[in-house]
């Protein structure tokens, strides 16, 4: 099967997965043969699809291309049996925004917060996700293949950084979590971007496994990323996973394409 | 902070006084006539104490009725539904029936039936969802300084059991048991009466408050429009009666011409006067002798200095300022009615102060 593996810098975690998957049972994976396609941050929007051909429109991400799968500048959409779309844009951050001022029944009271419709939470929610990269680049690749397209959303930040840090934005997880209402955001967040997704692909949750309080990951997913991704040391990136977490995903990622061949 | 009083078993929910608000509140409005929408087209921020979230789509707020008012409370249209939502607001009197049941089983809010596509699994949690609702509407009354009422509406579904007037419910809504709206058209005693107790309601909650009253609404027929000048009387009667009460039948013609697709500029300049206080007077003082002087050019009549008449005008204007700091001083009677032949157009300051400057400018240089 022949998986073209398309995101952002999320996309290091699968590649270690991947390369830790192949070292551990060579065997099991054997019938899977990944390429890789990205670019870091939202660099997956200067493309464009020109006559079946994904098309980088600037030099740097052709040349991130090429790094990556090994020479190639584009990305031909009918080599390949199905298609893997990672992170782009799409995270459980864009809830915790809307969860600042609003909440729906069914999570605590907060007078301070505008009071709405489950439906709504639902509908806007999708809306929201499908303008993502993510979904416009599932949409893209459907209006050409029929093959089988995955997605996984940008991993839930490591816990750690639940109680903040100096530089980062707090996204709200603490406020979540101590109200009690983080496990109900995780779930609307599936939900919705799973809605968002369903013309087009279909979405990978995050491994059970690594998830905690609903919308973190698991520390140990995370240790030692920031070193194995970009060199730094110190643990100081929440956002980007290890090996461990790009091997639970992968077993997941298999099973959804089969399913869909 | 003040308490909110809950029905039994309802969360309580502690509502804080908001000093932030916009000064401008509009209770009442859907997608076919929105006051909120027109005023905020000009320019005026309107307050919202149920806002949509930020990157919201038009057409999802709409369907979700975001907008429309500064609170999600429906379309309202007549004083009763907007005492009674002022009384459900304050604890005051909470309606007998308003739960009902949607086509696939649901639990909706009768009172404001269409703000959500779909109702609640339990009726706990749309006692909880009303509750807030009431809450933020609570918060609204209290937080603005000028209250606009659209009226459009000279009849009502009541309820028999209790008096409580309720909208026209969806197609398959199934009424609660003993529930049954009859329509039930104001008498013009009533309506006055309706917006008397009104008036003392939002008087109480918030003494600052200006209640400006606008009849208006170009979505009609022939009927509605008969209604309307009902309307139109009933809300003069009260603007006369009531000292924090507004109400300026030019506002409403200026709001129907502003829904119409590209509005005159003008219609935005003078809508922004209003709003602000302001005396359209102030807006027509200089075109009134160009088309004297146009007419007169026409009949071939020589044009006469105009210095006499200017100085006719500003000696009228010092008189009118005069009395009606007089009016103002003396003239109201006990309860916020006002007394006999006060002045009931614009009082707010912010027009006449300038003109006042431009006279004494004038003056300075003659």
């Amino acid at each position: 099967m022949r998986v073209c593996v398309i995101g952002n810098s999320h996309i290091a975690a699968l590649k270690l997965g991947w390369d830790a998957s192949v070292a551990a049972d060579p065997a099991a994976w054997a019938d899977v043969k990944p390429t890789f396609f990205g670019a870091p941050s939202d660099g997956m929007r200067h493309v464009k699809l020109e006559d079946g051909f994904i098309i980088p429109k600037r030099k740097d991400i052709a040349e991130h291309f090429q790094r990556m799968s090994a020479g190639q500048d584009k990305i031909r959409l009918a080599d390949y049996d199905g298609f893997f779309l990672v992170g782009l844009n799409v995270s459980v951050k864009r809830i915790l925004r809307f969860y600042k001022t609003h909440a729906w029944v069914g999570l605590s009271a907060d007078a301070e917060k505008t009071l709405v419709h489950p439906q709504f939470v639902q509908e806007f929610l999708t809306e929201r996700y499908g303008s993502t990269r993510l979904v416009e680049l599932a949409t893209m690749i459907r209006s050409v293949v029929s093959t089988p397209i995955v997605a996984m959303a940008e991993p839930h930040w490591a816990s750690w950084i639940r109680q903040g840090q100096a530089g980062t934005a707090d996204y709200g997880w603490d406020e979540a979590i101590v109200a009690g209402d983080a496990v109900q955001i995780g779930a609307a967040f599936l939900q919705s971007v799973t809605a968002a997704l369903a013309p087009y692909a279909t979405l990978v949750p995050q491994p059970p496994e690594t998830v905690q309080d609903g919308i973190m990951t698991a520390a140990a997913y995370n240790k030692d990323a920031s070193r194995l991704i970009s060199g730094e040391g110190g643990g100081t990136d929440a956002a980007h996973m290890n090996a461990a977490f790009g091997q639970a995903i992968w077993p997941l990622v298999r099973q959804a394409l089969q399913v869909q061949l | 902070m003040i308490e909110h009083q809950n029905e039994p078993g309802v969360v309580s929910r502690r509502v804080r006084k908001d000093a932030g608000l916009p000064a401008v509140g509009v209770l009442g409005g859907d997608a076919v006539w929105s006051v909120a929408a027109c005023l905020r087209s000009v320019g005026l921020k309107i307050a919202d104490v149920e806002p949509a979230p930020k990157q919201i789509s038009e057409t999802l707020a709409a369907r979700f009725q975001f907008g429309f008012a500064s609170a999600r409370c429906g379309a309202l249209g007549d004083l009763r539904q907007i005492l009674q939502l002022v009384q459900a607001a304050t604890g005051v009197r909470q309606p007998k029936h308003w739960i009902c049941a949607a086509p696939d089983g649901s639990f909706m809010d009768a009172t404001r039936p269409g703000i959500d596509p779909s109702g609640f699994a339990s009726k706990a949690e749309l006692v909880v969802y009303r509750d807030t609702h009431l809450a933020a509407v609570l918060k609204l009354l209290q937080g603005v300084t000028t209250l606009v009422l659209p009226l459009s509406k000279v009849m009502g579904l009541v309820d028999a059991a209790d008096g409580w007037v309720y909208p026209a419910q969806a197609a398959g809504t199934k009424l609660a048991r003993g529930c049954k709206l009859e329509p039930t058209v104001y008498a013009a005693d009533t309506m006055v009466d309706d917006f008397a107790t009104l008036y003392a309601a939002l008087i109480t909650v918030n003494p600052a408050l200006t209640i400006r009253l606008v009849v208006a609404d170009p979505a009609q027929d022939l009927a509605a429009m008969a209604g309307q000048g009902l309307l139109r009387a009933v809300a003069a009667h009260c603007a006369a009666r009531f000292s924090a009460v507004v109400y300026d039948p030019v506002l409403d013609m200026l709001l129907t011409r502003l829904s119409l697709p590209e509005p005159d500029a003008r219609v935005v300049a003078l809508v922004q006067k209003l709003m602000a206080g302001g005396d359209l007077l102030d807006a027509v003082a200089v075109a009134k002798p160009e088309v004297a002087a146009m007419e007169d050019a026409e009949m071939g009549i020589p044009a006469p200095s105009d210095a006499p008449r200017e100085k006719r005008d500003r000696a009228q204007r010092r008189a009118e300022r005069a009395n009606g700091k007089a009016g103002k001083a003396g003239g109201e009677k006990a309860g916020g009615e006002k007394a006999v032949g006060e002045n009931t157009g614009a009082k707010k300051s912010g027009g006449g102060s300038r003109v006042m400057c431009e006279d004494e400018l004038l003056e300075a240089f003659s």
